[in-house]
């Protein structure tokens, strides 16, 4: 059976808001992580840079469509 | 998990959500306003602001028919409606109401003290009206009560951490902006029956530019976190997103979107809010100085380079003010009020739509390949449902095209219906500055500048400083200078 990939209830940002004012994470806890995530580095996969890829030549490809359309017609 | 998580758990998301509470209190809002449609003065009593000389005309009831109040009897009057409406809000929201109430009426009072200040002659009167006051000069610049608002809640956030802490359950910025939306969709749809073409172009080549924006900040901003700072894809892309698209709520969507430890998208927004605080404080003023001649291009900007519902919007009143402003002053030209902000709306509009649809394309492509770890199998996949993409959409969007698409057509099919449309609409737009003001006092509030400079976040400081100030904004700017350039608003 599909699982969704997340809750229905989706966090709200002013949640995260009032957690920014209450110090919910400490400086402790920010160095942590961020640590954490440095030491799991690992170069960039080739399927991101195909996902990075397509999308920035969606992007330029759509740019000289609108240029065309908008500057040109 | 929080409090209001667990208040709110039982209860249907449309009794649950800022997004739908912003639709509920717009609708009503609006529904009061429209009363003017069968001669119902329903919000006549709703405080309107002024430019003044004599504090004592520095608030008035907006309809003489209730004049009567005076203009502190107006200011309370609107205090407890608004009071009434988001205390309801924020109980069905699950906020510890009676605190909830205390801080929101400190949040008002402080955001009106800075709203009638920002108001004073010599700040805010514009070069046509300096004769009415009897004054030779004025800075004309309009809607500095919300840059007042905004330095308020700075200072409060920063020097005052216990006073922070009290009203931060009030401190709603998402949810005052989004209510301030839907009103200004009825507001938006009597401007286009006014102008319809101009409308449609707006919308149109908003739409165009957002696309664009999207899939040109998203990997570049990926490929500097993950290639140059030197973090791992379950950072990055809620990085990419927070700091390219929208803010917390863009960070928040595609951590959900990719399964990234929640604890992520809350160290983002520490470092997001700052920086839309910063960019809030500098942006409006630079589009209205150096953009003053093309004000579609810098409505279209600011919606594209800051990066929250609430700065974004917020930025395009205070630019669409000081450009009218300095056209007028320079060139005599009296621009339409509100197409700015139309274009800056228009672009965190669909921003907002496409964070959904973005999110959704993420999910798929992290749950097939699973990217956040190099062997790409420490995390398990789930599939992905077609809810997904209702379960992310930014519901104030449904309340703000509504309310946009009812006046529209009514005033279309029913011409003999506009005067009323706008009367009421214009009622309504003054409740709607309300919670602008208070957005803006709320970002104050809860940004902490100290608390980022103090928090290890350099890394996370850098990829955001070195994509704002090296790509986004020159990147934003090109963007919307290929689809606004040359257009302008109509004039009065």
């Amino acid at each position: 059976m599909a699982t969704e990939l997340t809750s229905r209830q989706l966090p709200q940002a002013d949640e995260y808001y009032y957690k920014q004012t209450n110090n919910h994470i400490s400086r402790k806890d920010n160095e942590t992580e961020i640590g954490a995530d440095a030491d799991a580095y690992f170069p960039l996969q080739p399927i991101e840079k195909k996902l990075c890829a397509y999308t920035f030549g969606l992007g330029i490809v759509l740019l000289f469509v609108f240029v065309i359309l908008f500057k040109v017609l | 998990m929080t409090d209001t998580q667990l208040h709110t758990r039982s209860r249907s998301a449309f009794l649950s959500s800022e997004d739908w509470w912003a639709v509920w209190l717009g609708l009503f809002i609006f529904a009061l306003g429209a009363g003017r449609i069968w001669d119902a003065n329903l919000l006549g009593w709703a405080a309107k602001f002024g430019v003044w000389m004599d504090p004592a005309k520095a608030a008035a009831a907006n309809s003489p028919a209730f004049a009567w109040l005076g203009g502190a009897g107006a200011v309370v009057v609107t205090y407890l409606f608004v009071l009434i409406l988001t205390t309801i809000g924020a109980w069905f929201m699950g906020a510890r109401i009676k605190r909830f109430i205390a801080g929101f009426s400190v949040l008002y009072w402080l955001t009106v003290a800075a709203n009638i200040l920002g108001n004073y002659a010599y700040l805010a009167a514009t070069p046509d009206k300096r004769a009415a006051f009897h004054i030779t000069w004025s800075l004309s610049l309009g809607e500095l009560g919300f840059v007042f608002a905004l330095v308020a809640g700075l200072i409060i956030g920063n020097f005052f951490p216990s006073a922070a802490r009290f009203l931060s359950v009030a401190a709603k910025p998402e949810w005052y902006i989004k209510t301030g939306i839907v009103i200004l969709g009825a507001n938006i749809g009597i401007q286009a029956i006014s102008a319809m073409s101009l409308a449609g172009t707006v919308i149109v080549r908003g739409l165009c530019a957002v696309v664009e924006a999207y899939l040109i900040y998203w990997p570049v901003v990926y490929i500097i976190a993950r290639k140059f700072f030197h973090f791992t894809p379950e950072w990055a892309a809620p990085m990419a997103s927070g700091i390219s698209i929208c803010g917390v709520a863009a960070a928040i969507a595609t951590g959900s979107a990719i399964r990234a430890r929640q604890i992520i998208p809350a160290i983002l927004a520490s470092v997001i809010i700052v920086f839309v605080a910063v960019e809030l404080l500098i942006l409006p003023f630079a589009a209205a100085f150096f953009l003053s001649g093309e004000p579609m291009v810098a409505g279209s900007w600011l919606g594209l380079v800051v990066k929250s519902d609430g700065g974004a919007v917020a930025s395009g009143a205070i630019a669409d003010s000081l450009i009218r402003s300095q056209v007028l002053e320079q060139t005599g030209v009296a621009y339409q009020e509100g197409w700015i902000l139309m274009a800056t709306t228009t672009a965190k509009v669909f921003i907002d739509i496409f964070i959904g649809v973005w999110s959704f394309i993420l999910a798929v492509v992290w749950s097939v390949w699973h990217l956040s770890s190099c062997d790409g199998v420490s995390r398990p996949a789930g599939s992905v449902s077609k809810r997904e993409i209702w379960n992310r959409f930014p519901k104030f969007i449904i309340g703000f095209v509504g309310l946009l698409a009812v006046v529209f057509f009514s005033g279309l099919v029913r011409p003999d219906l506009i005067a009323g449309l706008k009367a009421g609409a214009g009622q309504a737009n003054l409740l709607r500055a309300v919670f602008f003001g208070l957005c803006f006092f709320s970002i104050g509030l809860v940004t902490n500048v100290r608390k980022l400079w103090n928090a290890g976040l350099g890394r996370v400081t850098g990829v955001y400083a070195v994509a704002l100030l090296g790509f986004i904004i020159w990147v934003g700017l090109g963007i919307s200078w290929l689809f606004y350039q040359g257009i302008v608003p109509p004039t009065i």
